[in-house]
């Protein structure tokens, strides 16, 4: 009887999780192919993810681009990427800012701008989206 | 659940042993073909979960051993989906559910066999059901962009090709998925009645495959959709792993006897990765 309890939870879990999983795509942009809510090839799947980084210094003035990252910022900003490419806004940055403002004592803030192509379901052009993403130093 | 029982009832001990021996060979191929293009490039980590999930498939095949075995396979499983989330397959998700089944569950026992036989059939089902919805609620399927989207894949483009009249073709042809192509609209007749009847089928399946009379059919049916896709998509591993569940649908020994097909198959996918054969892609 336990184990036909535990089996029919499971089931009940396993069946109304792609219900969540539809509010986070529709929430946060999670892609539809992951996350087990059964949407693979739902929609047209592009790989290309671009990214660019901009600091606002302490003292005042314009944004400054970061141009030439460090060793450990390219690797954080590796991971941000990957996971990125399938959580979208849910896609942890914490880490990746932080190594940025450790790399850039004189900004107060960071500027992360992602960028990636996607098919719009209404007019059927690839068109690019870009999602912005501010960190004041904490 | 019991609406997902054969009527009238059968024995399930002989197609869940096939099931679980199809599963396990599934995985134990999986885990050493992402293995064996990159010897030297593995992460340690892959290293260990690749010594234990050989060590356990292998001791998962001897009666004495399978529920500790199958038990330890979910965890180790379980750890590697964790260490490549969110990058994990859907398949993934399956097998660990799977695998977490054959632990609680026992073929040999008429009651554990036929909770077990049910959840594999209701998973089976709500895949289906929640397939079709996906593909009816993002809306590229409608018009089946999806599908002229999928022309550049050249798992799909053979049969695609064909539904689609030349002056269309020509112009989807010179899209190469970059901002500011388009529009992956076709007027395609043959096109569009496939791609919607493509989710159409899928949640069609649900029920059929919950009513005893259209069940086999159903079942049969879902093996070839399966089949077309993750062939077009050469995603072959959800593709077994799914259709593995599917068949459990089946009365009789088919289950049983395509444990050899089966396993020819994974044996053809080694020795194409190793160069024995000519070079296939696959995911």
């Amino acid at each position: 009887m336990t184990k036909h309890r535990i089996v029919t939870a499971l089931l009940a879990a396993l069946t109304a999780w792609p219900l969540v999983q539809l509010a986070l795509v529709a929430r946060y942009d999670v892609s539809p192919w992951k996350l087990a809510g059964w949407g693979m090839y739902s929609t047209p799947r592009f790989d290309r993810v671009g990214m660019e980084v901009y600091g606002r210094p302490a003292s005042g003035g314009p944004e400054e681009q970061l141009a030439s990252p460090s060793a450990a910022v390219r690797d954080e900003a590796t991971q941000f990427l990957e996971s990125y490419r399938w959580l979208r806004d849910l896609a942890p940055r914490e880490r990746f800012v932080d190594a940025i403002l450790a790399d850039n004592p004189q900004w107060d803030q960071v500027r992360v701008t992602v960028f990636r192509p996607d098919l719009d379901a209404r007019t059927g052009m690839v068109v690019m989206i870009r999602a912005e993403y501010a960190h004041p130093r904490r | 659940m019991p609406l997902l029982d054969d009527v009238p009832p059968r024995p399930h001990t002989a197609g869940l042993r096939a099931f679980e021996l199809i599963l396990i060979l599934v995985v134990l191929t999986e885990y050493w073909l992402r293995a064996l293009p990159k010897w030297g490039q593995l992460a340690p980590a892959y290293n260990v979960h690749l010594a234990a999930a050989s060590l356990l498939c292998l001791l998962a095949l001897r009666p004495q051993w399978r529920r500790a075995a199958l038990g330890a396979l979910a965890v180790s499983h379980a750890v590697l989906v964790w260490r490549e989330f969110p990058a994990t397959g859907n398949h993934a998700y399956l097998e660990v559910v799977f695998f977490l089944l054959a632990t609680l569950l026992s073929p040999d026992d008429d009651g554990d066999a036929a909770i077990y036989t049910r959840a594999v059939r209701w998973l089976v089902i709500v895949v289906f059901f929640w397939s079709g919805v996906q593909k009816l609620v993002h809306g590229f399927w409608f018009d089946g962009s999806y599908l002229a989207f999928s022309l550049d894949s050249a798992g799909f483009r053979p049969v695609l090709g064909l539904l689609i009249p030349a002056d269309e073709l020509t112009r989807l042809a010179t899209y190469t998925g970059e901002v500011g192509d388009g529009p992956y609209i076709v007027r395609s007749f043959p096109l569009l009645a496939l791609s919607n009847g493509t989710w159409l089928l899928e949640l069609a399946l649900a029920p059929l495959l919950l009513w005893p009379k259209t069940r086999t059919a159903a079942a049969l049916i879902g093996v070839i959709l399966v089949a077309a896709i993750q062939v077009g998509a050469r995603e072959l591993f959800f593709g077994l792993v799914f259709a593995n569940a599917i068949l459990l649908f089946l009365p009789g020994t088919t289950h049983r006897r395509l444990v050899l097909p089966v396993a020819a198959l994974l044996a053809l996918m080694i020795f194409s990765r190793l160069g024995a054969l000519p070079e296939a892609v696959f995911h």
